[in-house]
């Protein structure tokens, strides 16, 4: 069953990904070779904390870093982005990829009409202001925003948090886009909103066939709503598997103890599960597997040798000296 | 059971932005008691900010009063003052802005002490920094360095230390670990829980995570626009919460399982399915 997910076509299809910050002496390589696929209609989280990469990675998709150096590729369909000019760029960004990011007051324009923001990449397109507007409103109320047609003349901060968080959801699905890239997109939402906007994106993708790729460090976000997890440390994926898979039998060390370091409401214990230490900054990413320090079945071999990624039987992957798991 | 109230607030009001203003606080009453641990949990614009406020007098309430050890806390002088500014100590959310990035550790943990007159000289004050450092589990070794070679994490850690080395009753945690990472999150929850078991430090930890609550404290407010909607033991509340916004905010946790998440979920209380 699992398998069928890594045979279907690639939408977006990243390799051997790199991003060092502005060459010279003190530059740090951020993302350190990552492989990564999203299929037609497939729903990919890219999990990690602080210093993974993870944020980076989705901002290079996009190429919204012009300081940083990217290598590899990461191609959309057909089209290399790496190789596009910024002209034609910004009409990929407006028609095959939505965008959505963390804070939704961040990317809406405070002086702008709500009706004028979510048409813009229509209108960009050359299509005419009143279809553009009317569109708007049927995007806007499709995604819960009731009297949408009233309320195009209304500006952002007559919005609240989860309105705004639609609106921004809206501005990326007008165009129409083969896939959607959402960065923390609930982060700083109350639990309710949060929980509203997760339902909107479970909908949205479901039901336009949407490519997904969400990127978080939040856990029990990702349970709810993705096929497959690709988790990040330190400038790479160190497992990347089926949903399920994951959650109940995590292959890699670091993927175990964040899941196990997640508070629930359903789990009582006199001490909550902790990794030791902090994952490391990317200036200072220790050699070997960089989880190694913190790592409770780490080996001599792991302080040197970079653990390879292979294949696991349940159609994912995983990068760890430890003997492969069962990955059924 | 509860043992008296070390904290207590009693009809507290405030309103912002004169008497047509809105309401941040709506007749507030809780009780923490000592040796407690209590959640105080809300969203934003939940009041939840200015509570924290009025409690340690940066903000001074409308009406109403917030009693510690007795005392009314808006009327306290001279040496009572001095005195509830040592018991009472804040642990901020942001570990990046309320340490001062030019002080060396030695000097943030230490500032209390001098503030306080507490340690006679220059040498029992590094020890008592460096004991309290290894009471957070942070190397005493570090007490020369700025704040900025630390980990967030890490960085939580001094904040702590620099409440707990005057030993405080009353540890006010406002949101202490939302901006850590996962993995670190835990560790200062735990580091919490064995201060209070260790040293029978008073916790009021503010919240928006419900679960990091239940982990925490023992018992739980529950704000909604300035109003307290239900206040009990931990376990009560969320296992059987009587208050509708209560369930509404329980039932919106997401569940770290792929499973319950989506075949409807279970949660202490019972069985709720997801629209």
């Amino acid at each position: 069953m699992t398998t069928e997910i890594v045979q279907r076509t690639a939408l977006l299809q990243i390799s051997g990904l790199t991003i060092d910050t502005e060459p010279g002496d003190t530059s740090v390589r951020l993302v350190d070779g990552v492989d990564l696929t999203v299929a037609a209609g497939e729903r990919v989280a890219l999990v990690g904390e602080s210093g993974s990469g993870k944020s980076v990675t989705a901002r290079a998709l996009m190429r919204l870093d012009g300081s940083l150096t990217i290598g590899g590729s990461i191609r959309l369909g057909d089209t290399e982005i790496l190789a596009q000019t910024e002209r034609r760029l910004s009409t990929i960004r407006g028609s095959r990829i939505g965008m959505v990011f963390q804070d939704p007051m961040g990317a809406l324009d405070p002086l702008q009409s709500i009706g004028a923001q979510v048409s813009e990449p229509l209108r960009q397109r050359g299509i005419r202001k009143k279809d553009a507007l009317r569109r708007a409103a049927e995007v806007l109320s499709e995604l819960g925003v009731a009297r949408a047609h009233e309320r195009l003349g209304a500006y952002p901060h007559e919005f609240s948090g989860g309105m705004r968080q639609r609106v921004v959801l809206a501005m990326a699905l007008i165009g129409e886009p083969e896939i959607l890239i959402a960065d923390e997109p609930t982060t700083a939402l109350d639990v309710r909103v949060q929980q509203q906007v997760l339902n909107l994106l479970d909908e949205v993708t479901r039901e336009r066939g949407l490519g997904l790729l969400l990127i978080t460090h939040d856990l029990g976000v990702v349970a709810g709503l993705a096929d497959r997890v690709a988790v990040m440390y330190s400038g790479r994926i160190v497992e990347d598997r089926p949903v399920r898979a994951l959650f109940a039998d995590p292959l890699h060390p670091y993927t175990a103890g964040l899941l196990a370091a997640v508070p629930r409401l359903d789990v009582h214990l006199p001490r909550m599960t902790t990794i030791p230490g902090a994952p490391p900054s990317p200036a200072l990413r220790p050699p070997g597997c960089p989880f190694h320090p913190r790592c409770p079945v780490a080996m001599e071999r792991c302080a040197s040798e970079t653990p390879p990624t292979m294949a696991t039987a349940d159609g994912g992957r995983r990068a760890c000296h430890l003997d492969q798991g069962s990955g059924n | 059971m509860n043992g008296t109230p070390l904290l207590d607030i009693r009809a507290l009001n405030k309103t912002f932005g004169g008497s047509r203003g809105s309401k941040a606080l709506d007749d507030v009453y809780l009780s923490v008691p000592e040796g407690g641990t209590f959640g105080l949990v809300g969203e934003s614009g939940s009041g939840k900010s200015t509570l924290v406020k009025c409690i340690v007098r940066r903000e001074r309430p409308d009406s109403g009063a917030v009693t510690f050890d007795g005392r009314d806390v808006h009327a306290l002088r001279g040496g009572d003052l001095r005195r509830f500014r040592r018991d009472v100590q804040l642990v901020a959310q942001d570990p990046y802005a309320s340490l001062n990035p030019r002080m060396t550790v030695e000097q943030i943990v230490g500032e209390g002490l001098v503030v306080h007159r507490l340690a006679r000289t220059r040498a029992d004050r590094r020890a008592r920094v460096a004991q309290t450092l290894i009471e957070v589990g942070l190397d005493p070794d570090a007490m020369g360095r700025l704040p900025a070679t630390f980990s967030g994490g890490q960085r939580q850690r001094i904040a702590i230390a620099r409440a707990l080395i005057l030993r405080p009753r009353l540890l006010v945690c406002d949101e202490p670990v939302s901006a850590l990472d996962v993995s670190v999150q835990a560790q200062v929850i735990n580091l919490l829980t064995s201060l209070h078991e260790d040293l029978g430090v008073t916790i009021l930890f503010i919240a928006h995570d419900l679960a990091i609550v239940q982990q925490l404290c023992s018992r739980v407010a529950v704000l909604r626009s300035g109003v307290v909607v239900e206040e009990g033991p931990t376990r009560q509340v969320f296992s059987t919460p009587r208050h509708r916004y209560t369930r509404e905010l329980l039932e919106a946790v997401p569940i770290p399982d792929p499973v319950a998440a989506r075949a409807g979920r279970t949660i202490p209380g019972g069985v709720l399915t997801l629209p």
